[in-house]
């Protein structure tokens, strides 16, 4: 029935174009307009965006949203099809159980969201259950409440008593641990190290001709920020902006359970790891890259000991800016400026 | 206007201007608006003190008057903004040395040497009077330029720098002096023109001299008797009416104040709109002074046209500090850059953002007309494509540094080789065209990654010109705040301050159990962290009565952290902390003070090895690198003030 809206052959097959190019890329990318923009499947964005619609219609793009931007998601054309074969019911039912996650969602919770009779609800349910694509499950909180979740996910261990607690209290050295695994992790995946490429004939050339003909010293001037060295102490640099493999949470359970770092009775799931990475992002140590992905922070890894405070800035570089007295500091008064030993202590030191 | 801002600006008029004009300066800036009667009852200055004092620092534009119409009586007001901006003049000269060159730089800091002045005025002092007045300005220029990054503070400078104003020629200042000369007056207006053109300088008039509050009467009543027939409007619908037309009145009275004179059309703010294409592509032909485009005999033909108007010189001009914070917030996200993406890319970013700057007159329009709600007025912010980026950028920087190749983008878009960036290498010797695309491609491959960047330092608009980019400055200007917020915590109070400030400031309110839940941390050990920080006042908590009893066992903490205070707090300290190193210069100079007035006698300048004795001569090398080691640190203080305050919207408190 979908098929007998197509208005032509011809613009059916961009469609379809559309939909290869973006299946070339990894599994769960996400687009962004001009990424689909740049695949240049379209000749304007006006038909671009009709383009993507058509996708949408028909089940095979996800629309999502991330900082306000609007991004998409590519289905299987499997997953297409079971959409498409449900009712409208049964789909807006089996949106809200997809986007419940590991959690898992109460049928009332449903209903509320949803607004469906009981029976309507109780029908699509049972058809989506025979279907395969949502199962029931128990809460261990809630024992009484009636649960569902998509069918291949494993509910998630209750926050409660889950891998980071050991007989009740926080397992920071556990914590601490899998944090620095982690972010070695991201960063091996998300920056690369920087070729070692002796400067070109040409550049060298040409900067020697610029320092000649120049009484300005382009070479003096040093980076502002050191930048951060790689394993093998060349300089990380990103990854072109078109990259689309940024560790996920997915990802780097995957990572953990394979190299085998974490004992096999801790049973870690994706959303106890989602707390950890939660944290290295308040921590500064890693940051969102999309909707999904992660980049380490530059300089996260810190091989030359560098140390943790960073620079600062002119107020807290200065003596007044980590001054025990500020506050009572003033001129005339029991302190001031004139008589103060942490500037002079300041002076003297380099 | 806070104590400690008071106190810094006292103490930098003090520095240039001298103790008349900083006492009354503090005392006008504590009394607030009055008659000069009123300042004389409430001071124990006489009047002809005050008088005095009054000339300088209206000169100087750090005192704003107004004569009532009513009774003719005149009253007067602190301008801090203007005399804060004192700090800023080595800054100003740097930022516009950096954009137009040496020449124009001079020309600023004579402006910031003489005030407002008339154009004939200033060529005057090129012409004429040319030694005094380079010379005075030279030396102001050095102090200031010591302010800034310690340039010029050393060697010979250094002895005569601190009380710039008042003599000496020594022969540093004649070696710069001869490179910022400028020969003809024909010069000079060209200079003025790319000035005046880029807003760098704006035009005095009137107005400029009035309080905010006669600028708001002069809208209210204004509005009042053109919109409502005379009457106060009342009623919520009407008072908004109101309210958007006075804001709309002020803006239109400060464009017109700025507009250059005769050039209808294309001076004013229109001049920056997304109208004006012609016009701000002329400034950039002139502004780079190369003639890139066909525009350029129009150009020539309009400066002509500007220089016959500056010819009469009846125009009265001073230097735009509100250009200054474009400059000086292009260094801020180009830093934030550099260190979050890589060197090179923060470069192409720097660039990227010089184009923009030309379309941009102030870092944030008090007077925007920004609750519209209304579909149809598009986003007004300036495009910039990577086209004009890759034009702009320093030629010498290799552009192949922190990039990756981009396999699949070049594959894509130019189905060629892959392999393009080492074939190239071989290739660089011209401007030829594969160069210039290359160039392009590169700089549109750094964009890309300052856009995906978290922090998103560019968005994407379109297609055009390989690629059209916006920036999104206010959100850029909280990202930078709130990190000078978190390098200030992580400095007094560890990663753990920050973190858990993060926490707060993305959850919100939270109690001690939430907040360890999400630093992953056991309470006892955040316990510490958060008090010390509620003690400096960077978190706050608030009580939450479980019930109606009101025992403390029955309340419960919440945690919460409010950026805007945090942004208030740090700049108060910051003014507070940037007056110590003033009274700090002052207590060290103090020292040397007899060494220094030896060394600035006139027989002794230019024969130091004779006169001076081994430890005299060690006495001043010590006290330059005091006195510069302390500059600097003002400085920086000051890039954070302008951080704080500068970028985005005015503090509400
Ligand atoms: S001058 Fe000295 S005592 Fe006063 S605030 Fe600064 S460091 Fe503290």
């Amino acid at each position: 029935m979908a098929s007998s809206s197509k208005p032509a052959a011809s613009s059916g097959s961009k469609k379809d174009q559309l939909y290869d190019r973006c299946a070339e890329a990894p599994p769960d990318t996400v687009f962004y307009q001009r990424d689909l923009a740049d695949m240049q499947v379209a000749d304007d964005s006006a038909s671009l965006m009709m383009l993507i619609q058509q996708l949408v219609d028909a089940h095979m793009l996800q629309v999502m949203t991330w900082e306000g931007q609007v991004c998409y998601k590519l289905r299987s054309r499997d997953e297409a099809a079971k959409l498409k074969s449900m009712t409208p019911d049964e789909r807006l039912i089996f949106s809200h159980i997809e986007s419940s996650g590991t959690a898992g969602i109460w049928t009332k919770t449903i209903k509320a969201k949803t607004g469906v009779t009981q029976t309507i609800m109780t029908k699509c349910l049972k058809q989506l259950e025979s279907k395969a694509l949502i199962k029931a499950i128990n809460n261990v909180k809630f024992p009484t409440r009636k649960m569902y979740m998509l069918a291949h996910l494993m509910p998630s261990e209750d926050v409660v008593g889950g891998p980071w607690h050991q007989d009740g209290e926080l397992d920071v050295d556990l914590i601490e641990a899998l944090s620095n695994i982690v972010v070695r992790f991201i960063e091996r995946e998300s920056w690369v190290e920087q070729k070692q490429r002796g400067p070109s004939k040409v550049a060298i050339a040409k900067r020697k001709a610029y320092v000649l003909s120049s009484t300005n010293d382009i070479e003096a001037e040093p980076p502002l920020f050191k930048p951060p060295l790689g394993p093998h102490k060349l300089p990380l640099i990103p990854h072109p902006s078109s990259h689309r493999h940024y560790p996920t949470c997915a990802s780097i359970l995957a990572y953990i359970r394979a190299s085998g770092v974490v004992d096999t009775s801790v049973a870690l799931q994706e959303q106890d790891l989602q707390v950890l990475l939660d944290n290295l992002v308040f921590d500064g140590k890693i940051e969102r890259m999309g909707a999904l992905g992660y980049r380490s922070v530059r300089g996260a890894v810190d091989r030359e000991g560098v140390g943790e405070e960073g620079d600062g800035n002119g107020l807290s570089q200065a003596p007044c800016g980590r001054c025990p007295v500020f506050s009572l500091c003033g001129e005339g008064g029991p302190v001031n400026a004139k008589s103060c030993v942490y500037f002079t202590e300041w002076l003297r030191t380099g | 206007m806070s104590q400690y801002l008071v106190e810094l600006c006292t103490l930098l008029i003090d520095d240039l201007y001298g103790e008349l004009s900083s006492q009354v300066f503090s005392t006008i800036a504590r009394l607030g608006r009055q008659p000069l009667a009123g300042l004389v009852r409430h001071s124990n200055l006489s009047a002809r003190h005050l008088k005095h004092g009054l000339v300088v620092l209206i000169q100087q534009h750090l005192a704003l008057h107004y004569t009532s119409e009513l009774d003719g009586v005149t009253y007067y007001e602190a301008n801090w903004q203007h005399a804060y901006n004192l700090v800023r003049s080595g800054k100003i000269i740097k930022f516009v040395e950096d954009r137009f060159g040496e020449k124009a730089g001079g020309i600023i800091s004579n402006l910031l040497l003489l005030g407002h002045t008339k154009v004939s005025d200033l060529s005057d002092a090129y012409g004429v009077a040319n030694k005094k007045a380079n010379s005075g300005a030279e030396l102001k220029h050095v102090n200031g330029n010591g302010i800034s990054n310690g340039n010029g503070l050393t060697n010979g400078n250094a002895l005569t720098n601190g009380d710039g104003l008042a003599n000496g020629v020594d022969e540093a200042h004649d070696a710069s002096k001869t490179e910022s000369h400028i020969d003809s007056r024909g010069q000079l207006h060209s200079l003025l023109y790319q000035l005046l053109h880029s807003g760098w300088i704006v035009p005095v008039r009137e107005p400029h001299f009035w309080p905010q509050a006669e600028h708001n009467n002069e809208a209210e009543v204004f509005v009042i008797s053109t919109h409502f027939e005379g009457k106060v409007p009342k009623g919520p619908k009407k008072v908004a009416e109101f309210a958007r037309l006075v804001k709309e009145r002020k803006r239109k009275t400060r464009d017109e104040s700025l507009e250059i004179p005769q050039m209808n059309g294309i001076t004013g703010s229109k001049r920056y709109g997304s109208s004006a294409v012609q016009p701000s592509k002329r400034i950039k032909i002139n502004g780079t002074g190369f003639a890139r485009t066909n525009g350029y005999s129009d150009a020539d033909h309009l400066q002509d046209e500007i220089q016959l108007d500056l010819k009469q010189g009846d125009l009265v001009v001073r230097v735009n500090h509100e250009k200054c914070n474009v400059a000086s917030r292009t260094e801020q996200l180009t830093r934030l850059a550099a260190r979050y993406v890589g060197e090179t890319t923060s470069k192409v970013y720097e660039a990227l953002l010089r184009v923009l700057e030309e379309q941009t007159p102030r870092c944030y329009d008090e007077f925007a007309d920004n609750d519209q709600e209304d579909p149809d007025i598009v986003d007004a912010s300036p495009l910039v494509t990577a086209q004009a980026v890759a034009e702009a950028i320093d030629p010498n920087i290799d552009l192949t540094d922190g990039l990756q190749e981009d396999s699949n983008h070049v594959n894509r878009v130019n189905g060629n080789a892959s392999a393009e960036i080492e074939e190239n290498d071989q290739g660089l010797s011209g401007h030829s065209l594969e160069d210039v695309n290359k160039r392009r491609r590169l700089v549109d491959q750094h964009i890309r990654l300052l856009s995906e960047d978290p922090r998103h330092f560019t968005h994407w608009v379109s297609s055009r010109g390989m690629s059209q980019w916006k920036v999104d400055f206010p959100r850029l200007a909280q990202v930078l705040i709130q990190t000078e917020i978190e390098d200030t915590v992580t400095a007094r109070h560890e990663r753990m301050g920050t973190r858990l400030i993060r926490i707060l400031h993305s959850k919100g309110k939270l109690d001690e159990k939430q907040v360890s839940n999400f630093s992953m941390t056991p309470p006892k050990t955040i316990r510490s962290t958060l008090t010390g920080m509620q003690e400096a006042g960077f978190v706050e908590t608030q009580e939450v009565p479980k019930d109606t009893s009101r025992q403390p066992s029955r309340t419960m903490y919440l945690w919460f952290y409010d950026q805007q205070r945090c942004r208030q707090l740090l700049l108060t300290d910051t003014y507070k902390a940037m007056a110590r190193i003033l009274q700090r210069i002052k207590v060290e100079r103090a020292k040397v003070q007899t060494v220094i007035d030896k060394a600035e006698r006139t027989d002794v300048v230019g024969h130091e090895e004779q006169y001076l004795s081994k430890m005299e001569r060690q006495a001043l090398r010590d006290w330059s690198q005091t006195e510069e080691k302390l500059l600097i640190q003002l400085g920086r203080q000051d890039d954070l003030v302008a951080t704080l305050r500068d970028f985005i919207g005015p503090l509400n408190s």
